[in-house]
């Protein structure tokens, strides 16, 4: 599912707010745990309504209130709880990365708590037993996305099972922001030629004589040499024209192309290959861009260009 | 605090959950012995962390399942109740599982079963103690839990400060337990009555009412047991925090130089005995005989009159409408048995019943039997003769002689073994015993001399806590009754007023007293609450 493709922005930022307004403040799952508790306190109300036996209703009161018990220090732990998302310094389809939140709760102590982004291609979690009362705390989770992109975060859900375990109960904390999951690792592929950019000329063509590295030798001109290379200072003192001879250089300028046009897992591939060839493009030295319809880069070198490569190549598809 | 003390703490508090709700069963007094020497020595080795059946999770597995069959065919063929069996088994898989390698899942397990022994408690006991064991696993169990759920977020051997969290588990618990105090008043009361069970035979009985009064036999060592084995309310209110009377039970008017007893012809019993003719100044007592008192003799103030309105606690079952048997020599017992017994009885009143109470003589044949004697020290006739100096009033006889005892013998519940004339030996040699001895030397120091007398007994004494009076084990006492014409038996007590009434240390009835309060606001406020109220 690709939630930007083919809808509306407008209308997407509407169909998010009536969910926010329609979210309950807080939700409430029961554990294995909590559901044989139930059973059990329901077949003891049903043993104290049958028989009248006063002992037996203080046992069901007392489990009752067990339960009125777990729901007021759980909300405890949760309703003052402050939370801000650190986020993940890089973040590839189909394996695990960190990511952090930071979190507080001014006056009271939280205990057994369960971080986790609101986003339906994230898993994972991180978790926190003890969070001291008015103590900002980083909390670190593991999380995975199947699928790279652009991944809109609703917000930060904390749960806890404090204190009996037998509910989980969460708050959903409005946060908006967006997670760029980078296209999934694969083995890296050699390019192919056609990426090569025609406009490289000789200066970086690999048919060019030397390069444009360290000075090597001077060595004299042959005929059909560039003339710009002529070292005239050395030439005039020699009395025959002599050239620069430089380190060669194998730097090439190669343009990826992706079809944004194409189906989704195609594209998720085909993106996932790109990404692939870059890396091992650029661990080469030579330069890379990228052509992708809206999507577009100026060939560059360096790790910094495979950064921005891939957060390009992570919005193949999504932007527009 | 440490992985590996935070486990510790987290298994000591759960297994203490697992005892306290076993415990909660077994002071109802229906849990077989084994079973509670088997979950004691079981609960005594996880305290230890001992688990000795992680070794063998199979067979161990099958124990239980197999007694689980034996249970179920016991119950099959009517040889155990159904909630008994189902505690007994919820004791064993929790006894199992203590015993097991602990995890989340285990403690989880071994809560809940603990949870299922708790209600078969609640159906089978009616003892104030079920609330403190109650109150206990609540406060274990949420304990275990909470450290449970932190100890599931925690890296792997990670530490933590245990503090913080055990402060708010303590929050939990106080939450729980106040709420489950105010829900179980507003809950609203709907009874099926498909079946219920209700009040237990407790501890046993001990009041050591017996067949008969023998010298020699025993210390008296009931007189220092301060446990409450009967409850009683009068009208009009006497008002006065401690009541100096005599409760009577029994009366013996055989002595055959080493006991007193009584034949008892079986009567035809009735729901209504009247023992004389009424009047119109009755005390009226509603009498409670729990089951410690353990024995079917009613008890009430002397002289009663009339005994009605009867009912019975059995296997947690109230059984109304009881009979009472009168027997001669006074007495009047329960035809049926229960464990415990509710009745009124109306008595006279001692400060305005002046009017007489019996017939003028005795027939001929009971005054035989209550002058007969069998061969007696010749020491004793002396005795008596020397003290009466002739005196031939009854009554006046009588109390010359109590008072002749009262000051030259002593009080003591410290007696050695049986000598062969138990009472030439108290009246000549030791000079010292317990209220069986003055009543039998008072007595047979009468019949030397040709007055009628017997023995009684029953209690002496009656503490009042709340709006009843409450009589101990320790206040059971024996007494001399004297036959004077156109007033019956009346009642003369050799034994020194210091040890009439109970003789438990004071600390002891201290406790029993603070108990007894508290049982007494346990009954009235939670077992017979209802929104009436």
């Amino acid at each position: 599912m690709r939630p930007a493709i083919g809808l509306d922005a407008s209308s997407g930022a509407r169909w998010r707010r009536l969910r926010a307004l329609l979210r309950p403040p807080r939700t409430l799952r029961i554990t294995a745990a909590g559901r044989t508790y139930l059973v059990l306190t329901l077949g003891i109300g049903i043993a104290a309504v049958n028989t009248g036996n006063n002992l037996l209703y203080l046992v069901l009161g007392l489990m009752l209130s067990a339960i009125v018990a777990s729901g007021l220090l759980s909300e405890r732990c949760l309703r003052e709880v402050r939370v801000r998302r650190i986020g993940s310094e890089a973040a590839f389809a189909g394996e695990p990365f960190a990511f952090r939140w930071a979190v507080i709760n001014p006056r009271v102590a939280g205990f057994a708590l369960t971080f986790s982004e609101v986003n339906p291609h994230l898993e994972g979690e991180g978790v926190l037993a003890y969070l001291p009362a008015g103590v900002e705390t980083i909390v670190r989770g593991d999380l995975l996305s199947k699928r790279r992109g652009p991944h809109h975060l609703a917000g930060v859900r904390i749960t806890t099972q404090f204190p009996l375990g037998l509910f989980a109960k969460s708050r959903f904390f409005p946060c908006e922001g967006t997670l760029l999951v980078f296209p999934r690792r694969v083995p890296g592929r050699p390019a192919a030629e056609g990426a090569r950019d025609a406009r490289d000329g000789t200066a970086s063509s690999p048919d060019r004589a030397g390069g444009t590295g360290d000075v090597v030798s001077l060595v004299p001109l042959r005929e059909d040499e560039d003339a710009r290379r002529i070292h005239w200072l050395k030439s005039a003192s020699l009395g025959q024209l002599v050239r620069l001879e430089r380190e060669r250089e194998e730097r090439h300028t190669y343009v990826l192309r992706a079809d944004a046009a194409a189906p989704a897992e195609v594209l998720d591939r085909q993106c996932e290959a790109l990404a692939a060839s870059a890396h091992a493009l650029l661990a080469a030295g030579h330069e890379v861009g990228l052509d992708a319809g809206e999507v577009r880069l100026r060939p560059a070198a360096g790790p910094a260009q495979e950064r921005r490569l891939l957060a390009a190549l992570a919005r193949v598809g999504y932007d527009g | 605090m440490t992985a590996a003390g935070r486990r510790r703490l987290r298994l000591a508090f759960r297994d203490g959950a697992a005892l306290a709700a076993f415990a909660s069963v077994a002071i109802s007094g229906e849990i077989s012995g084994w079973a509670i020497a088997a979950f004691a020595v079981g609960g005594a080795l996880a305290l230890f962390d001992v688990r000795m059946l992680a070794r063998v999770p199979l067979a161990s597995g099958i124990a239980v399942t197999g007694a689980g069959a034996l249970l179920s065919a016991k119950v099959a063929l009517g040889g155990m109740d159904l909630v008994v069996a189902a505690c007994t088994f919820a004791a064993a898989i929790t006894l199992h599982r203590v015993l097991s390698s602990p995890n989340a899942r285990v403690d989880h397990q071994v809560l809940l079963t603990s949870l299922l022994m708790i209600s078969g408690g609640a159906a089978l006991s009616g003892e104030l103690l079920f609330a403190v064991m109650v109150a206990l696993f609540a406060t274990f169990a949420c304990v275990t839990l909470a450290l449970g759920v932190v100890e599931g977020a925690l890296p792997a051997g990670a530490d933590f400060p245990s503090a913080p969290l055990l402060r708010r588990a303590g929050v939990c618990v106080l939450i729980a337990l106040g709420g489950g105090a105010a829900l179980f008043v507003v809950l609203p009361r709907l009874s099926w009555n498909v079946g219920w069970h209700r009040l237990s035979r407790g501890l046993g009985g001990i009041s050591g009412l017996a067949e008969g009064v023998h010298l020699g036999v025993g210390s008296g060592s009931i007189k220092t047991n301060p446990r409450v084995v009967a409850r009683v309310q009068i009208a009009p209110d006497p008002r006065q925090p401690v009541l100096h009377a005599y409760w009577i039970a029994r009366t013996y008017g055989t002595w055959t130089g080493r006991e007193w007893s009584e034949e008892r012809p079986a009567q035809p019993p009735s729901e209504r005995v009247e023992i004389r003719p009424g009047s119109p100044h009755l005390v009226h007592q509603r009498v409670e005989l729990l089951p410690a008192y353990g024995s079917r003799t009613a008890v009430a103030l002397v002289d009663p009159v009339a005994f009605g309105n009867a009912i019975g606690f059995r296997d947690g079952l109230r059984v109304p409408r009881l009979r009472f048997s009168h027997l001669p020599g006074g007495e009047v017992r329960l035809v049926e048995v229960a464990d415990g017994y509710a009745y009124h009885v109306y008595s006279a009143d001692p400060a305005l019943d002046r009017a007489p109470v019996g017939p003028s003589d005795l027939s001929d044949a009971d005054r035989a039997r209550y002058v007969a004697l069998p061969p007696v020290d010749s020491r004793v006739g002396q005795l008596a003769a020397d003290v009466l100096q002739g005196e031939t009033d009854p009554l006046r006889a009588a109390q010359r002689l109590q008072t002749f005892l009262g000051a030259r013998y002593r009080y003591t519940l410290e007696l050695p073994d049986s000598p062969e004339d138990p009472l030439a030996d108290f009246l000549f040699e030791r000079k010292e015993g317990h209220c069986e001895y003055f009543a039998t030397a008072l007595a047979v120091m009468l019949r030397t001399q040709g007055f009628a007398a017997r023995v009684a007994t029953g209690f002496f004494g009656g503490e009042r806590i709340g709006d009843a009076y409450v009589l101990r084990a320790g206040d059971a006492h024996a007494w001399t009754q004297i036959w004077v014409p156109g007033r019956g038996f009346v009642n003369v007590d050799a034994t020194p007023e210091a040890g009439r009434a109970s003789q438990a240390s004071p600390f002891a009835a201290w406790l029993v007293r603070q108990y007894e309060r508290v049982d007494g606001w346990w009954r009235s406020t939670v077992l017979e609450y209802s929104l009436g109220d």
